[in-house]
C-alpha cells in the first residue's frame, strides 16, 4: 500500500468558492471543509474568491485566513460582480492543487460529500464526479412542489434533448481533473444554469469520463431566490443552443 | 477583425451566426469565430480546421435523421405511391400513426416526470444535521476569535 498512499500524499484538492454576500456562511463552509478534509485526510486548499461583497464577507475571509492559515486559505477577490465562469478561471490560475472542486458556498452544498468525491474518482479513475440530485439517495430540502415540477420537468427536457449520459446537469457541486477544467472553461461558452450543463456535454464530446455522487441540496434561501419566467425561459434558450450545437 | 485580410477561400465554410446572438453567447466568444480571432492574432492564416468535438453530428441533427427516416417510412407505407395496396385494417391504423406516437410520447413523459416528483428525495435529516453543525461550527470558531 506504499505506492497508493504515495499516490494520495501527491493529490491536492483546491477548493474554488466564488462568493458574494456570503458573510454569515462563509465561516460555517470553510469549518466544514476543514473538518472534512481532516477527516479524510486529503491535502487541500480553499480558494475564496469574493467579488467585492459590500456585506463584509472581505473581512470575515481575512479572519478565515489568519485562523486556518494562508496556506489553506487563499483570499483572491475580484473588484466587482464578474460572474461564475470568470470566477473559476481567475481561481484556477491560483490554484496549486491536481484536483478542482466547484460548489455553492450558501451551504447549499455540504462538504461531506467531498470524501465520497474523492474515493469514487479514485475508484474509477474519473475525470469528472458529479454530484447529482436525481439519482440514488440524492435530494432536496426546502423546495415546495412548483420548484420540484420545474426541476425534474427541465431535466427531464435536457435528458430527452441532450441525452448526456449524466443524471443532474445544472447541478453545481463537482470535482475536476485541472487540466480537464481547463480545457473545459476554453471551450464553453453559455451562462447561469446553461454553463453547468455545457461542462457536461462538452466533457462527454472530448471523451472524459464523468462518475457521479448522490448529493443533498439543502436549499435555505429559496424563498429570497427567483426562478421566474426570465430564468425559465433563458434556460430554454441555452439548452436550445446546446442542442443545436453540440 | 479585418476579414479582408483572409485568403478568399478560407470564409466559404464559416457558417453565418448572427453577430448579436440572443441566447447569452457573448458574442465574440462563438467557437469558430474565437478560432478566426485568435488565428488573425497570431498574423497566420488562419486553418479552420474543424474542432474535433464538432465533426461528430449534433443532437439537432440526429434527431432530424430519425425524424426523416421516420417519416421516409411512414409515408411510404401510408400514402402508397409503390401502389402495395396493404389490408385496409392496416391503413386504418398507419394513417394516424404519428399522432399516436405522440400521445404515446406525451404519456411517457408525464408518467415519468411524475414518478420523479413522487420519488424525489426529501432531506430532512441532511437540514436538521445542516442546523446542528452550523451551531458547532458557531461555537468553535468563537472559541478561534472569529467576530461574526
Amino acid at each position: 500500500m506504499a505506492a497508493a498512499s504515495l499516490n494520495r500524499a501527491r493529490d491536492k484538492y483546491s477548493v474554488l468558492l466564488p462568493t458574494y454576500n456570503e458573510r454569515e456562511n462563509l465561516p460555517l463552509i470553510v469549518w466544514l471543509l476543514v473538518r472534512s478534509f481532516h477527516e479524510s485526510g486529503s491535502n487541500f486548499e480553499i480558494i475564496v474568491i469574493d467579488d467585492g461583497s459590500p456585506d463584509g464577507t472581505w473581512e470575515v475571509a481575512e479572519q478565515l485566513e489568519k485562523i486556518y492559515g494562508s496556506d489553506k486559505i487563499l483570499l483572491r477577490p475580484r473588484a466587482k460582480k464578474l460572474g461564475l465562469g470568470t470566477a473559476y478561471i481567475h481561481g484556477m490560475q491560483h490554484a496549486t492543487g491536481n484536483f478542482i472542486i466547484i460548489m455553492d458556498a450558501d451551504l447549499s452544498h455540504h462538504p461531506k460529500f467531498i470524501p465520497e468525491f474523492i474515493r469514487k474518482q479514485k475508484e474509477g479513475n474519473f475525470d469528472i464526479v458529479s454530484g447529482t440530485r436525481y439519482k440514488g439517495n440524492g435530494g432536496v430540502h426546502g423546495w415546495d412542489l412548483k420548484r420540484k415540477i420545474i426541476s425534474r420537468g427541465a431535466n427531464f427536457v435536457t435528458q430527452v434533448l441532450l441525452r448526456p449520459g449524466a443524471s443532474d446537469l445544472t447541478g453545481s457541486f463537482r470535482l475536476y481533473r485541472k487540466e480537464v477544467l481547463q480545457k473545459l472553461m476554453e471551450k464553453c461558452v453559455s451562462k447561469g444554469y446553461v454553463f453547468q450543463m455545457e461542462m457536461i456535454v462538452r466533457a462527454r464530446q472530448l471523451g472524459y469520463t464523468i462518475g457521479e455522487v448522490p448529493i443533498s441540496f439543502v436549499d435555505r434561501v429559496y424563498g429570497e431566490s427567483k426562478l421566474g419566467g426570465n430564468e425559465i425561459v433563458s434556460f430554454l434558450k441555452g439548452l436550445l443552443t446546446l442542442f443545436a450545437t453540440t | 477583425m479585418e476579414r479582408a485580410d483572409l485568403p478568399v477561400g478560407s470564409l466559404q465554410h464559416l457558417p453565418s451566426f448572427p453577430a448579436r446572438s440572443s441566447v447569452g453567447l457573448p458574442r465574440t466568444l462563438h467557437p469558430y469565430l474565437e478560432l478566426l480571432a485568435k488565428a488573425d492574432r497570431s498574423g497566420h492564416q488562419p486553418v479552420l480546421r474543424r474542432d474535433p468535438a464538432t465533426r461528430t453530428m449534433t443532437k439537432l441533427v440526429q434527431w432530424l435523421c430519425g425524424l426523416a427516416l421516420l417519416g421516409t417510412a411512414w409515408a411510404t407505407l401510408a400514402l402508397d405511391p409503390l401502389g402495395l395496396h396493404l389490408p385496409l385494417p392496416c391503413q386504418q391504423v398507419l394513417w394516424p400513426f404519428p399522432v399516436y406516437l405522440l400521445v404515446a410520447f406525451g404519456c411517457y413523459s408525464l408518467a415519468t416526470v411524475g414518478y420523479r416528483l413522487a420519488t424525489f428525495n426529501d432531506c430532512e435529516a441532511a437540514a436538521k444535521e445542516l442546523q446542528e453543525q452550523i451551531r458547532e461550527a458557531r461555537a468553535d470558531l468563537s472559541r478561534r476569535g472569529l467576530k461574526f
